[in-house]
């Protein structure tokens, strides 16, 4: 086939743009005469609000990566989550780079939250220690900052205030009405009131467009500040993605005062924090949808999150937060704020985890010579064995933690030549081969840092 | 002189550009859902706050907020995302409730 003369193309580009800007104005027209004829709300369909199935429990797994820039921090962690109409759970089974403290409140391996209506549990299995707290509980109120932490057990804030802000299908009316209004409410304020519910801040939603396959509205609450915008893409009635935008959020910070005297003030002067302004440049999040069978029943789930920020566009390469679902299964009974954590308790090989937590703890970065026969035949059995699992293992997060314990029994028993050849070549591979080639070089580095100054005791303080 | 036809095409024709304008000031573009946010944040009245609070809380305010504030605002942030797929995902499976996102 012969190319189109650039002549000739030009003259048919022009053509389409005139056709187009044609069409286009006609459709101005056409909707001008039906606005002016009709002096009437536009007419709306039923709109297509993403309603929940009922499918019973489900399970799945998560991989979460987060980026910490302030802190300078990368992590990636594997979990398994269990959520069912009235309660959520997870378990992080593994994290990484794992050699080093992992940005995170706890420990982050063998860490399980259960939550339901009433109770917010935190439970950490490998260390037996449980947090406990009901629900509801009070509103956070003043932020209290502890040095740069946050203890977990305070995200049952989160998920109260979360649980409040839900919408339900008696809040459609509203959310029709405002449609209707074409998003401008009940001429008492832009949008339109929801009803008030148990948990549910003040706020007001405008919904600007209802289409077939498009929903697009914002959320008020507090103050107008504080709006969230939602765009819902559907297709053929199927939730294909949620992209949402907030921007600044206003915390407030600190929860002191302190009284001074100053030459500038000799009267005295109150010295308190203004509320700090966070999220500063907004978040843009992007969640896509796939169907996915439970059990006889096709529901539309999430298998990607993505959070960015306007510098760290969600579709970029580093997007400040990702979470990527797979593996949606039906789950014959929900977990228990009892039984949480028992995922880690009741694996065959929980004992000699626990036996290799217990001589880490005893011999990491110790020489050689320090460590007891007896001891050092059991990591040299446990060292073969992980390796071999690990050859074995599909699962990415399993063959880390295997590798992990493989190469970290080796370095205390100085078996060099087998780390260098074969265990931590193929656990940086595993980890490249994932897709997480950043987090590789940062544990590269961590275990060359650690092996330089093994046997130094401010290297030891650091594992 | 112009028909009627003519007059009220030209009226049609003015209310078609007003509308479109209308809309683009009103609509969030392509440039602000992809992160371009036009969002302005509302200017702080000092004569709101007493005369001898402004100078200081300013003052302080780069020392405090960039220090343990935003370090565990950042970890806060993080730590909730955690709950988040299962969030949506206990909205999808739960009869009567709209999908949405959970603010973290």
């Amino acid at each position: 086939m012969s190319p189109i003369p650039k002549s000739d193309r030009k003259r048919s580009v022009q053509r389409n743009r005139r056709l187009r800007m044609a069409g286009v104005a006609w459709l101005a027209v056409i909707a001008g005469l039906v606005a002016v004829a009709g002096d009437a709300p536009p007419p709306s369909a039923p709109a297509p609000w993403p309603v929940g199935k009922a499918v019973g429990a489900v399970a799945f797994d998560c991989v979460v990566e987060e980026d910490a820039p302030l802190a300078g921090a990368k992590t990636v962690m594997f979990l398994e989550y269990a959520v069912s109409p009235r309660a959520i759970a997870y378990s992080i089974v593994w994290a990484e780079p794992c050699w080093k403290a992992i940005h995170f409140p706890c420990p982050p391996i063998g860490t399980s939250l259960y939550a339901d209506e009433s109770s917010f549990v935190v439970r950490h299995a490998l260390n037996d220690v449980e947090w406990r707290q009901s629900l509801p509980a009070e509103p956070r109120g003043r932020f209290m900052h502890t040095c740069g932490n946050y203890p977990l057990v305070d995200s049952r804030i989160a998920y109260q205030e979360a649980r409040g802000r839900r919408l339900t299908v008696s809040d459609v009316p509203v959310l029709e009405a405002s449609a209707r209004s074409g998003g401008l409410g009940d001429g008492r304020g832009l949008g339109s009131p929801l009803p008030d519910r148990p948990g549910r801040p003040p706020t007001r939603i405008s919904v600007s467009d209802v289409e077939p396959e498009r929903l697009h509205f914002y959320f008020f609450t507090f103050r107008p500040d504080d709006r969230r915008l939602f765009e819902y893409r559907l297709e053929k009635g199927r939730l294909k993605s949620i992209l949402t935008e907030c921007f600044g959020v206003k915390v407030p910070v600190g929860g002191f005062e302190i009284e001074a005297k100053t030459p500038e003030f000799p009267d005295g002067v109150v010295i308190e924090q203004l509320p700090a302004r966070y999220h500063a440049d907004g978040r843009t999040v992007l969640v896509d949808f796939s169907p996915q069978s439970i059990g006889d029943v096709e529901v539309d789930l999430p298998e990607r999150i993505r959070v960015g920020t306007q510098k760290r566009h969600f579709g970029g390469p580093d997007p400040i937060r990702r979470a990527t679902m797979s593996n949606y299964r039906s789950l014959p009974e929900m977990p228990s704020a009892e039984t949480i954590g028992s995922r880690f308790t009741s694996d065959p090989f929980f004992e000699r985890e626990q036996t290799f937590r217990k001589l880490t703890a005893q011999y990491w970065n110790r020489p050689v010579a320090d460590v007891d026969p007896a001891d050092a035949a059991w990591l040299q059995t446990f060292a073969d064995d992980c390796l071999g699992m690990a050859r074995a293992e599909p699962r990415l997060s399993a063959k880390l933690k295997l590798s992990y314990m493989s190469i970290a029994s080796d370095l205390m028993l100085g078996n060099d030549s087998r780390v260098d050849s074969d265990s931590l070549p193929s656990y940086l591979q595993a980890l490249r081969d994932g897709g997480f080639g950043e987090i590789a070089e940062i544990a590269s580095a961590q275990v060359a840092d650690i092996r330089a100054n093994w046997g130094r005791p401010e290297a030891d303080s650091e594992k | 002189m112009r028909s009627g036809w003519q007059t009220v095409l030209g009226v049609l024709a003015l209310f078609v550009i007003a509308n479109g304008v209308v809309t683009m000031l009103t609509e969030p573009g392509p440039g602000q859902w992809f992160g371009a946010s036009t969002a302005v944040e509302p200017p702080i009245d000092p004569r709101a706050l007493p005369i001898n609070r402004i100078g200081l809380a300013g003052e302080i305010e780069a020392d405090t907020f960039t220090g343990p504030s935003l370090l565990s605002l950042e970890m806060r942030e993080n730590v909730d995302f955690l709950l988040t797929p299962a969030l949506i995902v206990q909205g999808a499976i739960t009869e009567g409730d709209i999908v949405t996102y959970p603010e973290e």
